[in-house]
């Protein structure tokens, strides 16, 4: 049993070295296309990370991500105007994004299940129109542009992926911390934690302050990449494809929101230049068949199959 | 126009949507209050039933006849639905997730055969009366007259009929009903179908108000699920009463203050009530708020 569990992660690292590898050398090998559509890949990946710590760790299902998204990439945008560099600019996306996720999930957490789906969904759309409603602040649906002072593609190809590495060593070190264990308990069985004598709501508020951050992280770089940002980015159906990417991808995963995220990125960018419209309707049929037959998600799937590939059952 | 005719328009428009409103959230009531089980696809059933109501004007020739043709195929899709959650009815994220999925396969095929240009059914019934001086349309007072009919038969059937009483009783305790030969399932089934009626009849009533997109449903589901949860889970007649006040809210608001303004203060204000008082929602809300 443990030998198998230990060739299955040393099996696992290894694909991650050669994904790594792969990555590590891409701009070389592909067009310019292709490494912008890698660069939002790794951006959306770590917004799907964000969104898993609150559901697949935290087991909230909130579709209120993309108000942590925009915060996030109004924040880099003033702080750009403000003269401030790039890695200042990100700090205070994650912090200012952060601070807003306390101040939500502080709200949200004493409500519960379906309700608490309801009300993260009326929060996001509340702050869309907030955002639509004021123009100064926000440009409204028009948006405004980023002063960036870009450096390059393949420049910033490499800036993201040092930093969706670096934050998938974070949410895993995390995942596997004392803290990140309290968090699955309290997912599992929230009376019990309780019982237990964990204060439930700071674990769960804490949880939304981290992955508000992260949101805010990945709408701070998505503004930065594309130079741009819109009260579009506070609009929920943002939310609703960070919960699309995660379950598909593989929720209370770390890996599984990337895989989603890029997966579906792809499947997007591909079928919209043979079919048009039929990418939602897509995605709709992959959510049910995950939701109903695939509750592991393709990450698990994934998982599975390299498992069994080597021969290592019996 | 003066203030006075503003706030009558407001009232007027306020009552009727209202109405409207009150009668898919009585739906989604049935599917989530009576039985738990979240269904985020009822604003896009609601959707098909408006297009089913183009349909009927645009290729068969009369409106009228969707008030019948939309609330029997979208109370099939009702069933159809139901069906596809048999196994994971019973958990609210699960279901939640499922049918934003099947949210998605509607308003995504609705996109791929009607498109995304909005569509226009005309008034059914041009003849107007005048109020304040403005010309006020006779059709949407029969909307109101229509979705009071409907409600009416709701409340009856779930409160005075024996399939009402089989409902309520499935959503007190559903093992104990089946143990003494309550079909759960069935009911199941039967109140997604009821549910998908009610959807499609309210989208038939407003096609001729508004112009339809395909995104006209998911527009109208968080309104629709917050009226729901306000109201209190299970009563009819409360959905109502929060739905006429939520829309007449909102249609003074939107006349005084601009659409914008008026649905951001609606839902702030409803995100307060469930805020202030998260109870409001739970099964049994006297009695946990007693304790």
């Amino acid at each position: 049993m443990k030998t198998k569990t230990s060739r299955d992660v040393r099996k696992f690292i290894a694909i991650m070295i050669l994904i790594l590898a792969g990555l590590g050398v891409l701009p070389f090998f592909v067009g310019r296309f292709h490494v912008v559509l890698v660069t939002e890949a790794l951006i959306l990946g770590v917004y799907a990370l964000s969104f898993d710590l609150i559901f697949g760790y935290g087991g909230m299902l909130s579709f209120g991500q993309s108000v942590f998204f925009g915060v996030g990439a109004y924040t880099i945008l003033y702080s750009f105007k403000g003269g401030l560099g790039l890695g200042v600019s990100l700090l205070l996306a994650v912090f200012v994004a952060g601070i807003f996720g306390l101040l939500v999930g502080s709200a949200v957490v004493r409500v519960r299940g379906a309700k608490f789906f309801l009300i993260t969904l009326v929060g996001s759309i509340l702050f869309y129109l907030l955002a639509l409603d004021n123009r100064w602040l926000t440009g409204g649906s028009d948006g405004m542009i980023v002063p960036t002072g870009f450096s390059g593609l393949a420049e910033n190809y490499y800036l993201v992926l040092g930093i969706s590495l670096s934050v998938i060593i974070f949410a895993t070190v995390l995942v596997n911390s004392p803290l990140g264990l309290v968090f699955k308990m309290i997912r599992d069985n929230e009376r019990r934690a309780g019982l237990l004598g964990y204060s439930v709501g700071r674990y769960k508020v804490t949880a939304f302050a981290i992955g508000g951050g992260l949101a805010g992280l990945a709408g701070g770089l998505y503004a930065y990449t594309t130079g741009f940002a819109s009260a579009g980015f506070f609009h929920w159906t943002r939310s609703a494809d960070a919960v699309v990417w995660t379950i598909l991808g593989g929720a209370g995963t770390v890996v599984g929101p990337f895989v989603g995220a890029a997966l579906l990125t792809f499947v997007r960018e591909t079928l919209s230049a043979i079919m048009g419209n039929i990418y939602p309707v897509i995605v709709g049929v992959l959510l049910i068949l995950a939701v109903i037959v695939f509750p592991g998600g393709l990450f698990g799937l994934l998982k599975g199959a390299v498992r069994n590939f080597g021969g290592s059952d019996e | 126009m003066g203030q006075i005719s503003k706030l009558a328009f407001g009232l007027l428009n306020g009552a009727t949507w209202g109405t409207v409103l009150a009668l898919l959230s009585s739906g989604l009531n049935v599917v989530f209050g009576l039985m738990g089980t979240v269904n985020v696809a009822h604003g896009s059933l609601y959707m098909v039933g408006a297009y089913l109501a183009w349909i009927c004007f645009a290729s068969l020739g009369s409106f009228w006849l969707s008030l019948i043709v939309s609330p029997l195929a979208v109370g099939l899709l009702g069933v159809l639905i139901g069906l596809l959650l048999k196994p994971i009815r019973k958990n609210p994220i699960l279901s939640v997730l499922g049918t934003f999925g099947v949210t998605l396969v509607l308003q995504g095929s609705a996109l791929v055969l009607w498109g995304g240009t909005p569509r226009r059914v005309p008034l059914p019934l041009d003849s107007s009366f005048s109020l304040f001086g403005t010309g006020y349309s006779f059709y949407r007072i029969f909307v109101a007259i229509v979705s009071g009919l409907v409600l009416f038969c709701l409340w009856f059937l779930v409160e005075r009929t024996k399939f009402g009483l089989s409902l309520r009783a499935a959503r007190e305790d559903s093992e104990l009903s089946s143990a003494i030969g309550i079909p759960v399932f069935t009911l199941f089934l039967l109140g997604f179908g009821l549910g998908g009626a009610l959807a499609g009849v309210s989208g038939a009533l407003i096609a001729p108000l508004v112009s339809l997109t395909p995104g006209m449903g998911l527009r109208v589901f968080a309104i629709v699920f917050l009226i729901v949860i306000v109201g209190g889970l299970g009563k009819v007649w409360r959905s109502v009463i929060v739905a006429i006040s939520f829309a007449v809210f909102r249609g003074l608001a939107s006349v005084f203050l601009d659409s914008t303004k008026g649905l951001i203060l609606t839902f702030f204000f409803a995100l307060l009530v469930i805020l202030v008082n998260p109870n409001v929602l739970g099964r049994r809300p006297a009695n946990e708020n007693k304790n």
